[in-house]
């Protein structure tokens, strides 16, 4: 178990092992199968349900990519790491390359 | 080492492009010669990026081989689509904590190259983790693995400079960049350089990046220079580091472009980026001498219309786009054609039929620029091998379009527009501006006068002067005309300038010769093929093996005549022609054009560029007999 499925955990988008951690105000590594600190606390289900019904959607880890339902919800819930929401760096899109 | 290979891979928007800029140019500015084509998917970010480099201590380098000696990754996914791009020996740089992924856990990776390498895997007995790959390396490949804590190396970063948790995937570059300089034992100095030509002002970015480069360092003590490239045997006093776009795009300034519309479209879009971040052109005295405007139109009907609007009030003027945006410009071409209208349309390929693939390469639209269009008309295409080439045809795009009033079409593709290469600075001193046989107008002007094949041309708001433009058949003024003897002469007019033009080029703007005039075999190819073709001769070269390479630069109206007569004594199944596409098309426009058949074909069409090693194999087969016609494949 690892802060990636920490509720207070949020991932960066491109790293996702690195983010914001909300409990110690300050950016934390996930190091996978590390022990995290004290604090941790997965997500429950209710809570997802709850975030999902108020932001509109949510992130799965492992399949990088938008859940909006909840059927989506729980099919990925049980196998996948879905968190309440990444950090996204608005300037990532200007390093790329356009494509179309 | 003579030359070093780099593969830099990991997701779009990490920070791969940043990487590759500021190694390239702290190579160069250690003078070394370098070349780096990039490919990415067509999405904005996530999915699989990689750059391919190579740097040379012996010359500007024309072309990419494999193996590569240096693969440095960001993740799992390059780990598994590169772990046989590296050759044996050479030096993988990974981040460790990326070990336990499984390929089947990599979301971004399309399920076709995910079965494909793991059906490489598996015939290796390898499980498909990276873990297991990168210990493959080690044991069978003697391949030195440098895992990397990329997390550990940005949290201390991130404490050290309370860098917020969002931006800290920015300096996965600096990571990058800092293990790839220490590997082949660049200096502190050089890397900072590098770091101030690309963050330019903002100071704590070079500060925060040389601070990463001192982490990973002492990380990788142990294995500074363990890849040294010899010292550089060859200078250039003063050397630019660009992509095809750029260099598009600053020759347009040198050639007195006035007004460029787009609409965006890859790979064409960079250049009209460049443009117009250059609005005002300034003399030495810093006085503003002119400005170019750049017109991101609707769409490429209003982009091709526009421009020909712009060209009809005298100012040069182009329009930039690819296959898909090319297609909705043909009737303005047309309309171009008619009209004797000087347009330059800049064409970059990219992989078709239509949406096709649009972030990789291709040659397959040589029939699309040379025949497109209805009716029958007066154009001019013409293509370019490399960026020097790039610069001083586009330049000779606009004296040719002005001086004959013809559309001209500069035919590139991705490879060229997206490579990053060095190239000496251009030399100027032999660069002329024609603008053609111009008029005042006046009373009674005819802008399509019959007194010659060139009409002198005055522009639309010239004093005292009415002409008429129209897509109808016209007279002289340009009033509607059908009258059957009109036509005649009209028509003729237009498109007898195509025999002007043949007899006015000269060779050079029209073919070259690269290699002994009688070889044993002769190569025939146009555009970005040029740079691994050269590399190929000279390759059976030292075999003892003659070839020649003729580089085809007017596409149409097609030299038939000097064709010919450099083709003269060599024998069909001595020329073999190259290019990325199925058909290698270049062999059909040399068949409707001399009536010489080439059957020897060596064709790409996987959307990646041609590479030394692969064509070296594909040539030989050809050579041997064994094979008539080659397909390349390599590359991921």
């Amino acid at each position: 178990m690892s802060c990636l499925r920490c509720v207070y955990f949020k991932p960066n988008s491109i790293l996702p092992y690195i983010g914001y951690c909300e409990a110690r105000r300050r950016a934390e590594s996930a190091i996978e199968h590390g022990a995290p600190c004290g604090d941790f606390r997965e997500a429950t289900i209710d809570e997802l349900k709850a975030v999902l019904e108020k932001e509109g959607w949510l992130y799965c880890l492992t399949c990088a990519s938008t859940i909006t339902s909840e059927e989506e919800l729980l099919e990925h819930y049980r196998k996948h790491v879905v968190i309440p929401g990444v950090l996204v760096d608005e300037s990532v899109a200007e390093e790329a390359p356009s494509g179309d | 080492m003579k030359e070093v290979g780099i593969l830099l891979g990991g997701p779009q928007g990490s920070g791969i492009e940043t990487s590759m800029w500021i190694l390239s140019r702290v190579l160069v500015s250690k003078g070394y010669g370098v070349i780096a084509d990039r490919e990415y998917f067509s999405n904005i970010t996530g999915r699989h990026s990689y750059i391919q480099m190579l740097a040379s201590s012996v010359k500007p380098p024309r072309s990419l081989k494999y193996p590569v000696e240096i693969l440095a990754s960001m993740d799992a996914e390059t780990v598994f689509t590169h772990f046989t791009d590296i050759s044996e020996g050479g030096i993988l740089i990974y981040d460790v904590n990326t070990s336990s992924r499984r390929i089947d856990e990599i979301p971004s990776m399309e399920d076709a190259t995910r079965e494909r390498v793991a059906r490489i895997l598996s015939d290796k007995n390898v499980e498909p983790s990276v873990e297991s790959v990168v210990k493959y390396l080690e044991r069978d490949k003697r391949i030195l693995p440098l895992g990397l804590d990329f997390s550990a190396l940005l949290k201390t970063l991130s404490e050290q400079y309370r860098i917020d948790a969002r931006t800290l995937s920015r300096f996965l570059s600096g990571i990058i960049v800092s293990s790839v300089a220490v590997v082949l034992g660049l200096s502190e100095e050089a890397v900072v350089q590098g770091f101030e030509q690309q963050f330019g002002e903002r100071k704590h970015l070079v500060e925060q990046n040389t601070a990463l480069y001192r982490l990973v360092r002492d990380a990788l003590s142990n294995h500074y220079g363990a890849v040294r490239l010899d010292e550089p045997g060859f200078s250039m006093e003063k050397a630019m580091v660009v992509t095809g776009n750029d260099v598009v795009a600053i020759a347009k300034i040198v050639a007195g472009v006035r007004y460029q519309s787009y609409y965006p479209i890859t790979p064409a879009a960079d250049e009209s980026f460049l443009l117009e971040r250059y609005d005002n052109i300034v003399d030495e005295t810093g006085e503003v001498v002119g400005s170019v405007v750049v017109v991101q139109t609707e769409d490429e009907i209003a982009a091709v219309n526009s421009a020909i609007g712009a060209a009809l009030t005298g100012a040069r003027a182009s329009t930039t786009t690819s296959g898909p945006g090319f297609d909705l410009m043909v009737e303005g071409l047309s309309w171009a054609g008619m009209n004797e209208v000087p347009l330059v349309i800049t064409y970059y390929q990219r992989g078709g039929p239509s949406t096709g693939q649009p972030t990789r390469g291709s040659q397959s639209d040589l029939f699309n620029a040379v025949f497109a269009g209805h009716g029958e008309f007066a154009r001019v295409v013409l293509s370019s091998s490399d960026h020097l080439d790039a610069f001083y045809d586009t330049i000779e795009a606009f004296n040719i379009a002005e001086k004959y009033q013809v559309p001209v079409i500069h035919l590139l593709d991705k490879f060229l527009a997206n490579t990053v290469a060095v190239m000496p600075v251009p030399d100027l001193g032999g660069v002329r501006i024609e603008r053609g046989v111009l008029a005042k107008g006046g009373p009674g002007y005819k802008r399509f006068s019959l007194e010659s094949l060139i009409s002198p041309r005055a522009f639309i708001g010239a004093r005292d002067t009415v002409m008429w433009y129209t897509g109808d058949e016209h007279d002289e003024h340009g009033h509607i005309a059908e009258d059957p003897e009109i036509r005649v002469k009209m028509y003729s007019k237009r498109i007898e300038k195509l025999n002007l033009i043949q007899r006015e080029l000269p060779l050079e703007r029209k073919l070259r010769l690269h290699g002994p005039g009688s070889p044993d075999y002769l190569v025939v190819g146009w555009g970005s093929v040029k740079g691994a073709v050269l590399d190929a001769i000279e390759y059976f070269s030292e075999k003892g093996l003659r070839m020649a390479y003729l580089d085809v630069k007017l596409l149409w109206p097609f030299p038939s005549e000097e064709f010919l007569r450099i083709t003269g004594g060599i024998p069909d199944s001595r020329i073999l022609a190259v290019e990325h596409s199925y058909g290698v098309n270049i062999a059909e426009l040399v068949s409707m054009s001399t009536g010489k058949r080439i059957v020897k074909r060596v064709s790409k069409y996987t959307g990646r560029p041609i590479m030394l090693d692969e064509l070296v194999k594909g040539l030989e087969e050809i050579v041997s007999g064994r094979r008539e016609r080659v397909v390349l494949t390599y590359g991921a």
